[in-house]
C-alpha cells in the first residue's frame, strides 16, 4: 500500500518534526514565546544536521532507501 | 570528518551559551498547578509517545524483521527505564508531574518509550548513510547522540515551563546543564555498545546476551562516568 511505503520511508523524519511542532504549540499555548523561539532554533538545528549528516553531502552524493537501494 | 563533528558539537553549545544570555530564565510561576487545561498537553504526550513507540516497533518490524526488533526494543526499553528511575531516586534534582496517567515507580512510563522512539530513529536515519555502518564506534555513537541532543535542547525547557517534570534548579530556562550532558552520555553509551558488539561472534552468549550485556556494560559505564564527575566536584570543592 501506498501509505505503508510512505510510512516505511518517512517515520523517522515524521516522529522527529512530530516532537519538534508538538512543543512548539505547547510553548504557544502557555505564551512564552521566548521558549517558541528557542524551540524553533533547536528544531533548525535538528533539521539541518540530520540533513548534513544523512543527505547526500556527506555520504558522497549516494543516499539509500529504507529498503537499501541506492539512490542519487 | 572529525572537525567537522566538533565544530557541530562547538555550535550546538555555542547557541545554548548565547541564548541563555539572551533570554530571561524564569521558572513556572506555580509548577504544580495546570494551565486552565487540566494537564491536557500532558496526557496527549503520553498517548502520542504510546503511539510513536509503538509506530516505531511496526517500523522495525517491517524493515528490519521481528528478530531484530524483539532483540533491541525491550532491551533499550530496560535501558531507559533503569536509568530513568535510578536518576530520579539517586539524585533527586527533578520529578515527573504527578497527574501523568502512567506513572510506574517513580517514572512516567512516556519516558523510556520516548527514548526508545528518538534512538530508533536516529539507528534508521543514520543507517541510510551508505558507510555508516564501517564507521568506528565512537564516530558513530558521536553523530547519533549529538542528533538527540538536538531533540532535547528545544523541547525540555517547554515541558519544564509547562509542568511535565519540574527541576530543582536550571542553567537554561530552568533545566541543568547536567540533563543535557545526560542526554548525550545516556544515547553515546548505548549505541557505542551497540557498534561495539555488532558483527561480532555471538556464540558464546547468544544474541539476547549480546543485547543485554550492552544495556549492562552501558549502565556500569554510567555509573563510573558518574563517580568520575562527582570525584571532580569534590577535589573542585564543590560537594
Amino acid at each position: 500500500m501506498r501509505i505503508m511505503k510512505m510510512f516505511d520511508e518517512h517515520w523517522p523524519h515524521l516522529f522527529i518534526v512530530g516532537v519538534h511542532i508538538y512543543f512548539l504549540a505547547v510553548a504557544v499555548f502557555i505564551e512564552r514565546y521566548d521558549l517558541l523561539l528557542i524551540g524553533i532554533a533547536a528544531f533548525m538545528i535538528s533539521v539541518l544536521m540530520i540533513g548534513y549528516f544523512t543527505g547526500p553531502h556527506c555520504s558522497g552524493g549516494r543516499v539509500k532507501n529504507h529498503d537499501g537501494d541506492e539512490r542519487p | 570528518m572529525s572537525y567537522r563533528l566538533i565544530v557541530m558539537g562547538a555550535c550546538v553549545l555555542f547557541l545554548a551559551v548565547v541564548l541563555v544570555k539572551v533570554f530571561p530564565t524564569p521558572a513556572p510561576e506555580d509548577p504544580g498547578a495546570s494551565h486552565g487545561d487540566g494537564w491536557a498537553f500532558l496526557h496527549a504526550f503520553e498517548v502520542l509517545g504510546v503511539i510513536s513507540f509503538l509506530a516505531s516497533i511496526l517500523h522495525s518490524v517491517r524493515n528490519h524483521g521481528a528478530r531484530h526488533t524483539y532483540l533491541l526494543f525491550p532491551a533499550l526499553f530496560l535501558y531507559a527505564f533503569i536509568f530513568e528511575d535510578v536518576n530520579i531516586q539517586l539524585s533527586g534534582v527533578y520529578e515527573y508531574n504527578e497527574s501523568a496517567w502512567m506513572i510506574v515507580h517513580n517514572t512516567m512510563l512516556v519516558i523510556p518509550l520516548g527514548w526508545c522512539a528518538i534512538v530508533y530513529c536516529m539507528l534508521e536515519l543514520t543507517s541510510r548513510v551508505p558507510g555508516f555502518s564501517k564507521m568506528k564506534a565512537f564516530n558513530a555513537a558521536f553523530i547519533i547522540a549529538t542528533l538527540a541532543l538536538t531533540i532535547d535542547l528545544g523541547i525540555d525547557a517547554t515541558a519544564f515551563a509547562y509542568g511535565f517534570w519540574t527541576w530543582n534548579e536550571g542553567w537554561f530556562f530552568g533545566v541543568p546543564l547536567m540533563n543535557y550532558v545526560g542526554w548525550f552520555i545516556v544515547v553515546f553509551l548505548f549505541i557505542m555498545g551497540l557498534k561495539l558488539v555488532e558483527g561480532k561472534d555471538r556464540d558464546t552468549l547468544g544474541e539476547f546476551g549480546w543485547m543485554y550485556s550492552v544495556v549492562i556494560g552501558a549502565l556500569i559505564a554510567q555509573i563510573f562516568l558518574f563517580v568520575i564527575f562527582l570525584g571532580i566536584l569534590y577535589l573542585a570543592g564543590v560537594v
